[in-house]
């Protein structure tokens, strides 16, 4: 059992170090530097460890917002201290908390739909191994097989609808160019990763469409009912169904045994 | 039973793997006696850490290093975290795991810190009980490795060198050996480096760490960020006069340069080691 000292000892000590307090009964600084400045170096190491945590996952954001990111991400972890033994996860609240921040501060009302956008990038990077379905099980479906296929999405695939072209401004920043304010537009975008690669593929309205009915576990034919596509439509539904494979965001299906 | 290097192998020269050099090592597969995975980077079980375990293990011969067990905190070991270590650890067959002399955080936090530890009998005893369980879990061998420090406890009882030696006497616990931490340890706490490593149980010495720091003139950082600096060379020779050949790396965690340049560094440390004998490589 730990004795009542360290624990008052750690508890002091860590409320230093996210910056709730000034100092630790009974530390001493190194020899040229007082007891607080010790500490300090501790503060600073934790505050930028969690920067670089953020930046990793948020780059377009800490771009937008320059200098006032150091700021944004020292408030999110003081509301969202890091409870797990990696850092992989720490943004997982920060889209949520971008909005709120933002919102507060009369930063644009984009933001908050780029953070998401760069943490499904994030979560897509972490995913687990999935076996996807590749060009050849299309191929090797009778027709009436596939329209009853029901596809279920692989981990890695998150969805996501916006209200802002912030895909052109993440575009900038990848590419190390200017950016331009986002125009407001539906914007549709599937995120995915695997071993080698995150990326994502952006859907016009009805591949969005399709892509949703699909997600919620509707069969290829369901869904073009629901969509009332005609028949003359067939060869984009191919189309579509054919290039969501090849990117493999699907990894299991049911087919109706006829 | 304490843990001695005899009884482990010994992986020659080795480096921590980091994703920039990933490519490189892969296609050039150079001769490298060990690689060293930060644990934390491999316990999720995603798609990409999976396929780089996968590819740097079928070639390498490595071992697990991590940095969030925080052995000597007062909140209960972390199970499930050492779960998942001692799943990957089974997966690379990794002949030891280590993490550091601190803790990292209280009250369900992690700072991701390495923070420092009073030298008590209190936390000794502390630290020694939860080393024995760990190890107990994780069915291998648990490397301890002495940490670089910004303060001190004014109510310390003993030496870093002597809380060092009771943890090995009490727990069986190996030495991870960090030469630049002794260093800058010593630098900012105004301790003879040289008197560390003699006060060290040195035959549980499994494995050593160099890496460059940043001196900041009032004191030292350990920034991993350099060159190994010559100071720092001459310990690590003091220290294999005594132990002969121990598996080493080279630690480069910021401005990483080319993986030539940090292989260079660490293939330094074999004109220490040719005058005790030839260095084994893996």
């Amino acid at each position: 059992m730990p004795s009542e000292r360290l624990r008052q000892m750690q508890s002091q000590f860590q409320a230093v170090v996210v910056g709730e307090k000034s100092s630790v009964d009974g530390v001493k600084g190194p020899q040229r530097l007082t007891a607080e400045e010790g500490l300090k170096i501790y503060q600073r190491m934790y505050r930028l460890r969690m920067r670089d945590a953020l930046l990793d996952d948020f780059g377009a954001c800490a771009t937008v917002l320059d200098d006032e990111f150091r700021i944004l991400c020292l408030d999110y972890v003081t509301h969202h201290p890091s409870q797990s033994y990696t850092l992989g996860h720490l943004g997982r609240n920060f889209p949520e908390f971008v909005s709120q921040w933002g919102s507060e501060r009369g930063k644009p009302p984009w933001l908050g739909e780029l953070a998401c956008f760069e943490h499904s990038l994030a979560e897509a990077y972490l995913a687990p191994a999935a076996q996807v379905l590749d060009q050849e099980w299309l191929r090797s479906l009778r027709p009436e097989a596939l329209v009853s296929a029901r596809l279920r999405a692989s981990p890695s695939v998150q969805k996501l609808a916006f209200n802002w072209n912030i895909i052109a401004l993440y575009e900038s920043y990848q590419a190390d160019e200017p950016w331009s304010e986002p125009s407001e537009m539906d914007t549709f975008v599937v995120t995915y990763g695997n071993a080698q690669r995150v990326s994502y593929e952006a859907l016009d309205d009805q591949g969005h469409a399709m892509f949703q009915l699909l997600f919620a576990g509707h069969s290829i034919e369901e869904a073009v009912g629901v969509m009332e596509l005609s028949e003359a439509q067939a060869p984009r539904v191919f189309q579509w169904l054919s290039r969501w494979i090849a990117l493999g965001l699907f990894d299991e299906v049911e087919v109706q045994a006829t | 039973m304490v843990t001695e290097r005899a009884q482990l192998p010994q992986l020659g020269l080795g480096l921590g793997l980091r994703s920039k050099h990933l490519g490189y090592i892969l296609e050039k597969q150079p001769p490298v006696g060990f690689f060293e995975l930060l644990s934390e980077n491999y316990l999720d079980g995603a798609a990409r850490s999976n396929r780089i375990v996968s590819e740097i293990s079928e070639r390498y011969q490595v071992v697990l290093h991590g940095v969030s067990l925080s052995i000597g905190s007062s909140d209960p070991l972390n199970f499930e975290y050492l779960k998942r270590l001692k799943k990957l650890a089974d997966q690379l067959r990794a002949p030891w795991i280590s993490d550091h002399v601190c803790w990292t955080g209280v009250l369900g936090r992690n700072t991701h810190d390495l923070l420092p530890i009073p030298y008590t009998q209190e936390a000794l005893t502390h630290m020694a009980e939860r080393v024995r369980v760990v190890s107990d879990f994780l069915e291998r061998p648990l490397l301890l490795e002495n940490p670089s420090s910004y303060v001190s406890f004014a109510y310390s009882s003993m030496s870093e060198a002597e809380f060092m030696r009771g943890l090995v006497e009490l727990s069986g616990c190996g030495i991870l050996l960090d030469i630049n931490n002794i260093y800058v340890s010593a630098k900012n706490h105004s301790f003879d480096p040289v008197e560390y490593i003699e006060k060290l149980p040195l035959e549980s010495v499994v494995q050593v760490h160099l890496a460059g720091h940043t001196n900041k003139g009032t004191h030292i950082l350990d920034t991993h960020s350099d060159h190994v600096i010559d100071e720092v060379w001459d310990l690590f020779a003091h220290l294999v006069a005594k132990t002969g050949p121990v598996s080493t790396m080279v630690e480069w965690d910021e401005n990483i340069p080319a993986f030539e340049v940090v292989f260079a560094e660490v293939r330094k440390a074999h004109k220490f080691f040719t005058k005790r004998g030839t260095f084994l490589h893996a």
